[in-house]
This record gives C-alpha cells, structure tokens and sequence, in this order.
C-alpha cells in the first residue's frame, strides 16, 4: 500500500515555491484511490512546531515532512507555533478534530515542561497519543582547549577541590542543556555557577572567549567549533557514543556514573484517532526513518534518526518524565 | 595575493549561471517578501529549506542568501511610501522617508535608499573579504560587560529620534523598556508581566509593535486629518524620481557612516540591525549641523539608516561563515541550512571549502547588483501606488498588516497587540511622544538586562567590571561624553576651549 | 474652553504612562530581587519603573501649557479600524481568508465616509485573490480561502 503511494506520489512535486499546485495535483490522485484499511489522509496535514522557524526541530521536521508528503500522498505542513512549554502548539493541536490530520511536534523537552510549570494547561500522556520518534541528539561537554581540563575527570577534581568557581555555560533556564548541566553537578556533587545565555552560538563566543568553563550544548550547534578544533569534547551525555564523534567517550566511560542525557523529537496526534491512523502514521515515520539520504543529512546534523513504535514511546516519555522531575526536585529550581 | 585569487576562483563559481539563476531568485523573492510587513526573511528562507534539499550546495546557499539581504532591499519601501515599516530594522526610515513621500518626493527617497543599500552591502563584502576571520575573533571578543556599555551608548540615541520634547522621548523610552520585559526572563526562567497569557511568554512581538506604532498608528491619524498623500500620475516622471545634485552632495558622507556603524554592530552577534539603524540615525542627527531638519525629510536621516541596514546583515555572516557563531535567528537558519548541505561553517571552511566560501562572498556582491539593478525600474512601480485613492488604500494595507503580522507566528494574538499598539501609538503621538524611541527602548531592554546581570554573575558582583574592560571603558566613555553634549554649558565649555569647535561641529569623519 | 478639554485630554495620556510605571513597580514586588551577584527578576522592572515613572511624570508637567492637537478627534475611524481588525482575527483561522477579509475591508472602509459600496466589493474580491495567491500558494502559509 505504502509502495503504490510512492509511485504515485513520483509524479507531484518537480520543485519551485508552487507547493498549490503539488498539492491541487496530490489530491486529484488521492481522492480517486479508495485503500484498503484507511484512505488517511484526505486532506493535507499540519504538523504543529512547539518552537520558532530555524531550529533544529524545525529543521528536522520540514525534512521529514517533506519526506511524509511523498509516502502519503497529502502535503505535510510545518506550521510553527512557539511559546512556553509547547502550550501554543499544544493549545492548537486540541482545538483540532482528532482525524490524525493535525500532529504536534513533541520532544524531550515536554517532559520537563511537565514538571517544571506549576500548571501546563495540557497533559501529554492523558491528551495526546504517541506516534513516533523521528530524531535522537546527545549533548557534549565541552571545554575550551587552551584550558587545563584534558579529561572530564580533571574537571570534576577541579570543581570539588574549589566550591562555586567553575562556570557553566548553557542556554535558557529550563531547557534540557541547563537541567543536564543540573543533573551533572547533582550527580557529581560539585558546587558551581550554571549561567544561561540566550542562544547556543553565546554559550560558544563565551566558552572561546574564556568566560565560562564548560558548556553543555548540542554537538551541531557547535560542529564548526569540533572541525576548527576551538572546542574540546570531554564526554558525549548519551547512553552511546555519537556516531559522528567515535572517538568521544559517553560520560559513563568518562568514569561518571549514573548520568546519561539524550534528547528526542517525536510526533504526538490527539487521543481519539483511530488506531489505523496512528499505526499508518507510525509506518511512514519508520520509513522515513530507514531512507539513507535522510539518514545522511541528520548524520550531517549530529542527529540520529530512529523510530519507536507508540507504546515504546509512551514509555520513554514517562522514563523521561520521572527523570526530570527528580533532576528539578533534587537541583530546587522554582517552578513556574 | 591568495585571496584574490581565491576571489576569483569564487566568482568564477558564483558565476555560473546555477548560482546566477538561484542567486536571482533568491534576491527577487526577498524584495517581495521584504517589501510585504510582517512575514520576513526568516519565515521565507525557513519555508525554503526544505526545498533546496535536492540543489547543491552553492546555489541553495546562494538563493537563502539572497533572500535574506533582498529582504532588507525591500524593507524601506512600505516605510517610506506608507510609513508601514516592512521590518523592524526599516521603522526609522519612516521618520524621514515618509515626510519625503508627502512631499512628492517618494521616488527620491527610494532611489537613494536603494543606493545606500547597495553602498551598505558593498561595504561589508569588502571587509568581509578582506578581514573576515580577524573582524571574527574581534567580534567575539566582547563580552558581557562590553555589551552592556555599547546598549547604554545606543540608549542615548532616544533623545535624538523623538520629535520636539526630549523628556518626551525618555518617557517613551522608558516604556519600551519595560515592554521588552514582558516574557521570560532569560535569566531565572521567571514569566514577568505576562499576565497568565502564553502568547507573551517569548515576549512581546517585534513585528506587532512595529506594525502598530507605524502602520495603523498612521492610518488613524491620516483619517482623523483628512488629508492624505495622493500624487497624481501625471507627475511622475523619470526626473521627479532622481535625486539633484545637492542631495547627492549630502547622500555620500551619511551612507559612509551608515556602512560603518552598520558593519560593527552588525558582526558583534546578538544585536542586529535595528540597533544599527537607530544608532546610525541617532549618529546622523547628533552630528548634523543643523538638527532640526530631521523628521522633515532630510536625506542623511534615510540614506544613514538605510546603508547600516544592509551593511549589518552582510557583515552578521563574518561571525556566522568564520566561526560557525550566527548572530541571529536569521543566521541560525542559514547555518542549519549549511550543515544540511554538508558544509561545516567555522574556521575550517575558508580552508577546506575555499571555492564555496569565495564562491559565496562572491555571490553576495552579485546579488547585490542583482538588487540594484531590479530595484531601480521597481521605483517608478512604487511610487504609482500613491496614486490609488486613500479609501482603497488604508484598508488594503490593514489586510497586508493583518496578515503580515498573523505569518510570522501563526496567532491572532499578535494581530490584537498589533490593533492595541495600534491605537496607543496613535494616542501617544497626537500627544507629542513618538514611537520611535519606544521600539528603541524595546529592542535594547532586554540586551541590557541580560549582559548587565551575566557581567555580574561572571564578575561575582563585582561592579568594577565595566571600568575594568577597555571596550566597556570606551564605550561608557563615548556615553558620558554625548550626554554632556546635550548639556547646554559643557557644549559652550568646550566651544571656548576649542578654537576650531571641532565637538561642536564635527564637519567630517 | 476648546483648549482646556485639549490640555486634559493631553495630561491624561501623559498620565497613564505615569499609572502603567506605578503598575510595573507594583507588581514587581512579587518578582525576587536577588544578590548583586546573583540579581533576580525583581531588579531590572523596578529600576525601569521607576524611569516611566520620573520621566512621564516629567513629561506630563511640561505638558501642562500644551498645544491643541493639530486635527479634531473623531470616534468613527477608532472604531471601524478596531471593529475592522478584531473581525479579521475572529475569523481568520476557522473560516478562512475570504471571510475574514470581507469582514476587515467591509468594516474598516466606515472609518469614512462616504462609504463606496462597488469600490470596496472590488477591493475585497481583489485582495482575497491577491491574499490567496501570494500568501498561501506562493509563500505556503497554513490558510484557506474558505473554511478550515
């Protein structure tokens, strides 16, 4: 079934800005098709971005997106919907019919939201139903490399031995880079100053620039940095190595124990879509997920791409969840 | 020399005719897109992306980029024909492009904008060529401190943009200020003023502000007067649209000093061209010889702004393409879009990828030229649209603000604030306070905030740190000495004491 | 007379510049103010507070021989613009453009007069066509002409 979408769908899109008439032409063929369990779907579909144009969610997911529109036969659209917590996005995904025609972008992120706002005006394990993850991303320590700290062991000495001199550099308060930076100084007992800056590109101009000591950030944000050697990598937060730095350790061999940070982007829809919805939405991501140029330019990205089915991703959500919540407990951040 | 044969390596590759094709395209849809309020560079180049999935690297990388600087081409046009600024940076043409197009002199406005852009870009390129990884590591070499200083230098420019009362203009810029603290602190994560409304948890929108103060603020007083700039279409002729001689005259030293302060602030990343616009009005005005024919129609009051624009956003890839550090979302969007290519932005490039690099650089000056050229015949299409009769034309312009402003994060929410700050600036500029300081005042608050409390942080609540730092020295310096300036006894102090009044008078630099 | 209803109405818009700076700082008192190392929330909007508050009030008092505005207030365009604009938002994003621009342009064209029925129809019909074109098939923004 999927296949014959394929073919059909080879005919739409020669490319331009003209995305009307790919669709006008997706829809012709889309209507006269009557499939075998579900004619899903039967208009375009929106996916709701929780975060501005240009970040790395909006850029993985317009890639996927365009990917989707060609498996499915319907145009996916990225529609972006910023503000705290993903309230905006998730505000509009409910005011939507639960027909599997409107998806929210969810990530790792979410799970803290929950914990961290005193009252999210939604909740993502009772309102909305998993679909898929699409993108994976760890987080590097790194550190500037004219500095003294060769090994992330040396850090952690330096920062026990001298109570409240590091700096630690990550971006806005309540994001999964500051509440990694959290997580490690509660795992490794060291006392030191996390300072939030605004974008990922200050927390560099700060780690070249001698202000901070470390910085906790996203390996793409910083891949000129990696190449130019600016930066050292001490440790990679994932449970792996990242597979575009084989030769980083994980925190774990860095010889620190019980940390392990990784992101995630994943697609939600409503509770109430039919289940054949859902598990057609699920085929299309792990499809996506499989093509090589799209594993190619994630790789390019620092991204792993890789699908879970619906009830995996209930259950990292929830894992994610209780992680978080125990990191803002235990590092006393005021809620909001 | 190795950099101009790379040079020409570079152009040889922008000029094929892919680059030279996706390169026109790309400066032709950011006109368009900058000439619409609202939806911006950013959503465009965003919505693209995905697009040039399937080109090569240099002409996908052409064509984004050109969308981005074809944008700030377009961004005067609404200002100064409608006083609806296309972007935010464009809001301080309207002070003095407006005024022109009431007086017919529309055509000569845009003319000299176009121009000054184009000096503007040119300008950056060259530095850029010349100087790119040095001007990086100068760049990056300020600090919070040092921010701080220069915000406190560009909040000073308030004085200077308001119309007649100066204490007008402070109370303005005081409530721009607080404005820009509505949102999330970005230092604690705490929500201030926000009310319980998610809409203004990122803060207050930029472009509802700008949309408002102007666009429907004019529309309203321009009804409540009753008279409104219509030209007949008889008038327009090929030399109502060209400047004279004597505008030239004044035209060349103002764009000079546009280029350069536009080219500092604009690599420095984090500030962005709204901050060069007003400081090189503000800059323009202190050092004219005559102030007062500012917000009348001077030629220096658009021609400045207009070349710190542009010069600012050419100049924002020095960071971005040397070090791999965008200086905004605008340039965050771009890198993604590199990485998706395979290309690597940061110190490497110029070594590894010098025909992309070069190949680039090359394509912003052609592109440049591109927009120079499509920008002139565009003027006398332009200028026709103050033909259309008034009654046709305020509500096609609240359709284009409507939708403008509702593009860029898909909420009516904004679309309200626009209407609210609508009639609020409406209400305040009858009375004699300007907008233009309050979106100063907005755009800086938070980069004041910010840099002030993280200096502190860094200096564990050492306040010397601002005195300490030779750039913050300076800086604060600067600062000291155009307050006392407009302190009427320092300025006659300093007059005896200088036979030449060189700080009086500053004829040129 | 004339000129003392003016000069109110002028110290009144200086006025509530004064009464949004008194808000800010009042409400401020919940935000903590942190160490000079450490400056919380509460510092900044106090500080700026305090400067509405001074230089309004400074504004207000030099505004107390102040000139006549240069054109009469009329009611009419305020609302017609706001009605204009608020119908729009209303409308936009469950029943599309052609609605919602019918609604902005039909009403705000009574901002004045005299109100030219065929002229504001060809607008209308211009500008769903141009809105549609240019906006959602040409630049793909997530709007329908008719209905979501």
């Amino acid at each position: 079934m999927t296949n014959n979408n394929i073919t059909k769908n080879t005919l739409k899109r020669t490319g331009g800005l003209l995305l009307a008439a790919a669709m006008s032409i997706s829809m012709v063929f889309g209507a006269g098709q009557a499939l075998a369990d579900t004619d899903y779907p039967t208009k375009p579909v929106r996916i709701l971005v929780p975060f501005g144009p240009g970040g790395l969610a909006d850029i993985t997911m317009r890639l996927a997106g365009e990917k989707l529109s060609k498996i499915l036969g319907q145009q996916f659209i990225v529609e972006n919907h910023p503000g705290a917590g993903g309230v905006a996005a998730a505000n509009e995904l409910l005011k939507a019919d639960p027909d599997g025609h409107t998806l929210v972008v969810m990530s790792n992120g979410t799970t803290i939201a929950t914990s961290l706002f005193k009252k999210l005006s939604y909740d993502p394990q009772k309102q909305f139903a998993p679909i898929s993850t699409l993108a994976w991303f760890d987080l590097g320590l790194f550190v500037n490399p004219d500095s003294s700290y060769d090994t992330l062991q040396s850090l952690v000495a330096k920062g026990k031995a001298n109570p409240d001199s590091l700096n630690i550099a990550t971006v806005s308060p309540g994001s999964t880079q500051n509440l990694a930076a959290e997580f490690f100084l509660s795992v490794t007992g060291i006392k030191a100053n996390i300072i939030p800056y605004r974008t990922s590109p200050d927390t560099l101009a700060a780690l070249l620039r001698g202000d901070v000591d470390l910085v906790i950030e996203s390996p793409t944000a910083y891949s000129g940095a990696i190449k130019g050697k600016q930066v050292r990598v001490l440790a990679i937060t994932g449970a792996k190595r990242n597979p575009s730095l084989p030769d980083v350790p994980t925190v774990k061999e860095a010889g620190v124990d019980g940390y392990e940070v990784s992101g995630w982007n994943a697609l939600y829809t409503r509770v109430g879509v039919p289940d054949d919805v859902i598990a057609k939405l699920n085929a299309a991501i792990t499809e996506v997920a499989n093509m090589s140029d799209i594993q190619e330019k994630f790789f390019d990205l620092g991204i792993v791409v890789g699908a879970l089915t619906p009830s995996e991703m209930a259950d990292r959500f929830e894992a994610d969840r209780k992680k978080w919540s125990a990191v803002i407990e235990s590092a006393g951040i005021e809620k909001r | 020399m190795d950099t101009f044969s790379n040079l020409a390596l570079g152009f040889q590759a922008a000029m094929s005719p892919e680059s030279l094709m996706f390169c026109l395209i790309g400066v032709t849809l950011g006109t368009f897109v900058g000439v619409l309020p609202g939806i911006g560079a950013l959503a465009t180049i965003s919505m693209c992306l995905p697009l040039t999935f399937y080109l090569e690297p240099m002409p996908a990388l052409v064509m984004l980029a050109g969308i981005f600087y074809g944008a700030q081409y377009g961004s005067s046009t609404a200002s100064i024909l409608l006083n609806l600024p296309g972007s935010a940076p464009a809001a301080i043409t309207c002070l003095d492009g407006y005024p022109m197009a009431k007086q017919g002199r529309a055509g000569v406005a845009l003319f000299i904008t176009t121009i000054a852009s184009f000096l503007g870009g040119s300008f950056s390129i060259l530095l850029m060529i010349g100087f790119a990884p040095a001007l990086a590591r100068f760049a990056i070499s300020f600090s919070s401190a040092d921010y701080f200083a220069i915000m406190v230098l560009a909040l000073t420019a308030a004085s200077t943009l308001s119309i007649g009362s100066v204490t007008k203009g402070m109370a303005m810029v005081a409530l721009g200020l607080l404005l820009g603290l509505v949102g999330t602190d970005i230092s604690s994560g705490a929500a201030r003023y926000t009310f319980g409304m998610i809409e203004v948890s990122d803060g207050v929108s930029l472009v509802a502000l700008a949309m408002g103060l102007f666009g429907v603020s004019e529309i309203l007083t321009n009804i409540m007067r009753g008279d409104v700039v219509v030209v007949d279409a008889k008038s327009i002729t090929m030399r109502s649209l060209m400047p004279t001689r004597k505008d030239m005259k004044r035209f060349w030293p103002a764009a000079g000093r546009g280029s350069i302060i536009g080219a500092i602030v604009g690599m420095l990343p984090g500030t962005g061209p709204t901050i060069a616009t007003f400081m090189s009005y503000s800059a323009e005005k202190r050092l004219a010889k005559d102030p007062s024919i500012f917000g009348k129609g001077a030629i220096e009051g658009i021609a400045s702004p207009e070349a710190a624009n542009n010069s600012s956003v050419q100049a924002a890839f020095i960071p971005t393409l040397t070090l791999g550090i965008p200086g905004d979302a605008i340039m965050a969007v771009m890198l993604g879009g590199m990485l998706i290519h395979g290309i690597t932005p940061g110190p490497q490039l110029i070594l590894e990828n010098p025909v992309l690099f070069w190949g680039v650089i090359a394509s912003f000056w052609i592109g440049n030229v591109f927009l120079l050229i499509l920008n002139i015949p565009l003027i006398g299409i332009w200028v026709r649209l103050l033909t259309i009769p008034y009654h046709m034309l305020y509500p096609a312009m609240l359709f284009f603000i409507c939708i403008g402003v509702y593009s860029v994060h898909n909420s009516t929410f904004d679309v309200l604030l626009t209407l609210i700050f609508g009639v609020l600036g409406f209400a305040l500029s009858r009375y004699g306070y300007s907008p233009a300081p309050l979106l100063l005042g907005f755009v800086l608050g938070p980069l004041l905030e910010e840099h002030f409390r993280r200096a502190l942080v860094l200096s564990r609540g050492d306040l010397s740190v601002f005195i300490e730092r030779p750039i913050s020295l300076i800086f604060l310096i600067l600062t000291s000495v155009v307050l006392l300036m407009s302190v009427g006894w320092f300025r006659t102090l300093v007059g005896r004491l200088s036979p030449k009044r060189l700080f009086r008078r500053p004829t040129n630099e | 007379m004339q000129s003392i209803r003016q000069n109110i109405t002028a110290l009144a818009v200086g006025s509530i510049i004064v009464i949004i700076g008194l808000a800010a700082i009042w409400i401020a008192q919940d935000y903590q103010l942190g160490t000079l190392t450490r400056m919380g929330p509460g510092f900044f909007p106090i500080v700026i507070g305090i400067l509405v508050v001074v230089f309004g009030g400074a504004a207000v008092l030099g505004d107390i021989n102040a000139e006549k505005p240069t054109a009469d207030f009329k009611f009419r365009p305020v609302i017609a613009i706001c009605a204009g604009m608020l119908a729009w938002t209303l409308l936009i994003d469950s029943y599309g453009i052609l609605p919602s621009t019918f609604a902005l342009i039909g009403i705000s064209s009574l901002a004045r007069s005299p109100f030219r029925p065929w002229s504001t129809l060809a607008l209308c019909v211009g500008l769903c066509v141009a809105g549609y074109l240019v906006f959602v098939v040409g630049l793909g923004m997530p709007l329908t002409l008719l209905g979501r």
